[in-house]
């Protein structure tokens, strides 16, 4: 009885609570408890006199309806009715699609605050009656109650709606807030840097916003809000690093986004947490702090002084993480950027700092390397100025080359399997416009003497270290093989310089090496080099510069060295004027760096040419006499089509210091010959008994051509075959192949149609009858035409060029390549594949041990083939020999087991 | 000090000797051959074979290098290891020829050093003999030729 009637007075009760109505609500249940006190009977209760302990009996029951009449009226009542005012009108999706739109946010701020304030003060209710009840509801009721509501709330299917909406709320308000914290900054300074903390008065979060989260700490959403603000940031964060850091190289991003959370994002987190706090102070001064005490979140439970220091560090750290993220995406850009993407660098040097994570970024760039740039579709010369802004890079970015050996591995690795990277790295060496290694060399150069040769005694030191653990560890040791060669090149380079010097430098050591920290700060070995596997890498040599990396590439300078003479003996012959100053400054660079001993070839050929030059002084004193006296009859020779006199220089070079030449033969015109054989008389009159011997084929003759009927002239700079072919022409206009070949004396057919080729994509002389017979072009008009012709024709070149049997096609041979002209003079060695440096060797090692087991020409291969090195393994050998025993080379005695040379 | 000045001298001859062994493969100049006997660049074993048609033609010679660890400031030591009938050759193998002694120059190699070994066979100097018996025979060519043969096929048997 008493049951019924208590519970559905409570039911009363509730109704009246859902229908707003505070002040029924306080009367009815004080009545009802000062009725259970007194028990008086005024009210309707028949059984006043039920004892106390009954009453007792049925409070918690009465707790748990109490509960569950709320829990029923949050999921019927109060939070549908909170999703009603908050929709105003409109369905979910409508609505979710319009809360992106900022006008509708602001617009509905209002709305949203207002659905959910009357919502909390129905909430708010609840809690009152819990209090002035307080004898029936303990502390934790109160717990309870808010669980509840959580619950409801968020559990429902419209969770995420709701968390979604608070969550857009907020990052609105931070992004509201941002904004305009940039303008008020903008306005004020024009410097970011300025801390912005002592204007707090001035920038606030607006007050609906304010009022809203004071709302939410009302109902004790604390823990979910601070999750909400965090995410806030963290979104913010990766947006600004997304949209202004990524593909920026040419600021610094760190600092800027480190003063934005100390200055914007803090700030913001503070202004709302801190708000709440003192709010929450207060009331709970007002109220009874025990019970609220335990609703606060952990945070606030934990520091009653609220810190911010940890999320400002934690903000901190995010940001280290996600630039250096984003750097380390985007390094390979960066590093081809290098050097205008200094900043991005420096943002990731610190950020990598900060984290230690070498190895991942090591990693990392060598695997977008091997991904990117290691491939065939990527040009040699790319790939090296690559490789050189990577040195620089890593160089700043970790400068202990810990980092450098990971990524360069791979692509030393694979610059040697290119067979022109050679040829690029010396052309840039060479070129003082804009050769970084030619900077480098100028650089190296530069440095004060001292210096240099403290060098070369700290890597001889090293040397020999190394040498012993070479040693130690046995000529198979692979890595180890591989690293000593560019220490037994630096040995060389002490070498030259004056042995004696030596032990000086060891003596000075400590007054120099203090002059050295200067010029390179000292930084210690990484700890994270201690990890096993790349101990080996990180142990050897560190400061090595950018041209010794170079020379790692090919195990040693000898490569490099021997590829300058080439280029050089190139650049000399080229050089009608005898002009040397730039080879010999070349030279001199390459010599410092180098070892003088290196160049020694080199130092012959720059000689030759002043020697050249000075004989062809000499020379041309003695014709000018006598051309003074010949000068009329020449101009009188009617059959003199060109006016004037050659000038007729030659380059004398010693042969045996020079690269191999490549030897076409054919006959020059005889005047030419005549001159030459004049030049060579003098010669030999000046420097008795040395006789010149020709390489006709070799130089360079500058040619005007002219027009009939025309006062156009082209001039052209050809090798003498070429000048040789076209000055046939003047002879007569049409010659057919035959003729030719026979009159210039070429016994190759594809080399005079090379040449032929050459005057017909020039636009001088034409072919007609199925390119049997040649004609020159000697009117302008016709000229250009060809020219046309000859432009149109080029795309289908590449085309051509793969078919070899085409040579009867007259027009097939104006589309081979023009490299005959343009390119070198010099043999280059190159076509001497390692298959059969190997075969020589063997054939060797046989001539003179008769035979040998597979073993020990393995082993001798391993040691003496040193250029390149020998790099197969012993199976691989096997199958060569079985191959050389095919081709009846050399013999296998099944009984012993060796290899013989085949008598 | 010295220490390092004669590893810094190794490493240089192995660097040169390299290149010559290198240069030597290359080459492949008739009828010399050379190459290092094993772990030791310095010694190295040669193999001499004589044009045809001429006194020594078709007879194929051993012979040892030892370089020093000067050279090739230093002549290295080259001997005959198949015993050589020869005027300028003595029981021991040693050979007599000006480059190899007081003409050597640094510009001499190993292939120019067999290159002249191999033109001294048919070339002798029987004014300064080392083997005055085989200087005296010269004169008669084909006597010469008879001797020749069978103490090289001597040699040869031993050998087997």
């Amino acid at each position: 009885m008493i049951n019924n009637l208590q519970t559905s007075s409570f039911i009363q009760t509730f109704q009246l609570l859902s229908q707003d109505n505070f002040n029924q609500i306080n009367l009815k249940s004080k009545l009802l408890f000062d009725n259970k006190k007194s028990n008086s009977n005024s009210n309707s209760n028949s059984n006043s006199n039920s004892n106390s302990n009954s009453n007792l009996f049925l409070i918690p029951s009465f707790v748990d309806l109490f509960f569950q009449k709320i829990v029923h009226l949050l999921q019927f009542e109060l939070i549908p009715q909170l999703y009603k005012n908050i929709l105003s009108g409109k369905n979910q999706e409508e609505f979710n699609n319009l809360f992106e739109e900022e006008d509708f946010i602001i617009g509905n701020q209002e709305n949203i605050f207002q659905a959910l304030q009357t919502f909390s003060n129905k909430i708010n209710s609840f809690t009152r009656f819990m209090e002035i009840n307080n004898h029936i509801f303990n502390q934790d009721s109160s717990a309870k109650l808010f669980g509840l509501v959580h619950i409801a709330l968020f559990q429902t299917k419209q969770e995420e709606f709701l968390k979604d909406l608070i969550k857009k709320i907020f990052h609105f308000n931070f992004l509201q807030f941002c904004s305009e914290v940039t303008n008020n900054l903008t306005d004020e300074y024009e410097d970011n840097e300025i801390n912005i903390s002592n204007q707090d008065s001035k920038i606030d979060i607006s007050k609906y916003f304010k009022d809203f989260v004071g709302l939410l700490f009302q109902m004790n959403f604390s823990p979910f809000l601070e999750e909400i603000a965090f995410e806030s940031i963290f979104r913010e964060i990766e947006h600004i690093i997304k949209d202004n850091i990524v593909g920026d190289f040419g600021s610094k991003a760190l600092p800027k986004m480190l003063n934005w959370v100390s200055n914007v994002a803090m700030i913001w987190f503070e202004k709302i947490f801190f708000t709440f706090f003192n709010e929450k102070k207060i009331t709970i001064n007002t109220k009874d702090s025990q019970k609220n005490s335990k609703l606060k979140t952990i945070l606030f439970e934990a520091n009653p002084h609220y810190d911010f220091k940890p999320h400002k560090e934690y903000f901190e750290n995010l940001i280290y993480q996600k630039i250096e993220e984003a750097r380390l995406n985007e390094l390979f850009e960066i590093i081809v950027d290098f050097p205008d993407s200094m900043s991005a660098l420096m943002d990731l040097k610190l950020c990598i700092e900060k984290t230690g994570n070498y190895l991942k970024v090591g990693k990392s760039l060598r695997k977008s390397y091997l991904s990117r740039l290691l491939h065939q579709g990527a040009s040699t010369s790319d790939i090296i100025t690559q490789f050189l802004s990577t040195i620089k890079a890593l160089k700043i970015l970790e400068p202990s080359g810990f980092m450098l050996e990971i990524v360069s591995e791979p692509i030393c690795k694979y610059l040697k399997k290119r067979q022109d990277a050679i040829s690029c790295i010396i052309s840039n060496l060479v070129d003082e416009e804009n050769g970084e290694l030619y900077e480098e060399l100028e650089k190296y150069a530069a440095k004060p003497m001292h210096i240099v040769e403290m060098q070369f005694a700290d890597q001889n030191s090293h040397r020999l270290q190394s040498e012993e653990h070479q040693i130690l560890s046995g000529m198979n040791d692979e890595t180890n093989q591989f690293f000593n060669y560019d220490d037994s090149d630096e040995n060389d380079i002490y070498d030259l310089d004056n042995s004696q010097a030596y032990g000086d430098t060891s003596d000075e050591f400590d007054y120099f090496s203090g002059q050295e920290d200067e010029n390179e700060e000292w930084n210690p070995d990484p700890i994270y080099s201690s990890s096993k596997t790349l101990s080996a890498v990180v142990n050897l040599k560190k400061n090595i510069d950018i041209i010794g990396h170079m020379i790692n590439i090919f195990g040693s300078k000898d490569p490099i060295v021997s590829e300058y003479r080439l280029v050089l003996a190139d650049k000399l012959l080229a050089n009608t004027s005898f002009d040397i100053d730039k080879e010999v400054k070349m030279l001199e660079l390459l010599k410092i760096r180098f070892g003088e001993s290196s160049f020694h070839n080199c130092e012959v050929m720059i000689k030759d040419i002043s020697d050249s030059k000075r004989i062809f002084t000499n020379i041309q004193n003695q014709n000018e006499n006598e051309t003074e006296t010949k000068n009329s009859e020449q101009n009188s020779n009617p059959l003199d089509y060109y006016e004037g006199e050659y000038i007729f220089r030659s380059h004398i070079i010693s042969e045996l210091f020079w690269p191999n030449f490549r030897s076409i033969e054919f006959q020059l015109p005889t005047r030419i010959q005549n001159m030459m054989e004049k030049y060579a008389k003098e010669y030999h009159n000046l420097k008795k008994p040395r006789q010149l011997n020709w390489k006709p084929d070799l130089g360079v003759v500058e040619l005007t051509l002219g027009f009939r009927n025309s006062d156009k002239t082209l001039d052209f700079a050809v090798s003498p075959i070429l000048a040789s072919l076209i000055m046939k022409f003047q002879e007569k206009e049409i010659w057919s192949f035959s003729e030719l070949k026979e009159s210039l004396k070429i016994s190759d057919d594809k080399i005079l149609r090379s040449n032929l080729s050459f005057w017909i994509k020039n636009g001088i002389i034409n072919t007609s009858d199925r390119g049997n017979s040649y004609y020159l072009i000697d009117s302008i008009s016709e000229h250009e035409n060809q020219l046309q012709n000859q432009s149109q024709k080029t795309p289908s070149k590449s085309k051509s060029q793969t078919n070899t049997n085409t040579d009867e096609v007259a027009n097939d041979f104006v589309d081979s390549d023009d490299e005959n002209f343009t390119s070198s003079q010099i043999q280059r060695e190159s076509n001497q594949t390692e298959i059969q440096i190997y075969q020589q060797f063997i054939i060797g090692m046989l001539t003179n041990f008769e035979e040998m087991p597979l073993e020990r020409i393995f082993n001798m291969l391993k040691m003496f083939v040193t250029d390149p090195p020998f790099d197969k393994t012993a199976l691989e050998l096997r199958d060569f020999l079985s191959q050389l025993v095919r081709d009846g080379i050399i013999e296998y005695s099944n009984s012993n087991n060796v290899y013989k040379l085949k008598k | 000090m010295s220490n390092n000045n004669n590893s810094n001298n190794i490493q240089n001859v192995t660097k040169r000797l390299q290149n010559e062994l290198m240069q030597l493969m290359m080459s492949k100049t008739q009828g010399v051959s050379a190459f290092p006997q094993g772990d030791n660049i310095l010694n190295w074993s040669a193999t001499i074979t004589a044009p045809q048609e001429t006194m020594y033609g078709g007879l194929t010679y051993k012979l040892s290098f030892k370089f020093s660890e000067n050279y090739p400031y230093e002549a290295p030591t080259v001997k005959f290891v198949t015993p050589c009938f020869h005027p300028n050759v003595d029981n021991s193998g040693n050979i007599c020829l000006d480059i190899l002694k007081e003409k050597w120059s640094a510009i001499y190699n190993v292939t120019s050093v067999l290159i002249s070994i191999q033109s001294l066979l048919n070339d002798p100097n029987i004014f300064s003999p080392l083997n005055p018996y085989a200087a005296e025979l010269w004169k008669d060519q084909k006597k010469y030729k008879e001797i020749l043969i069978t103490k090289y096929e001597s040699t040869q048997k031993k050998v087997k």
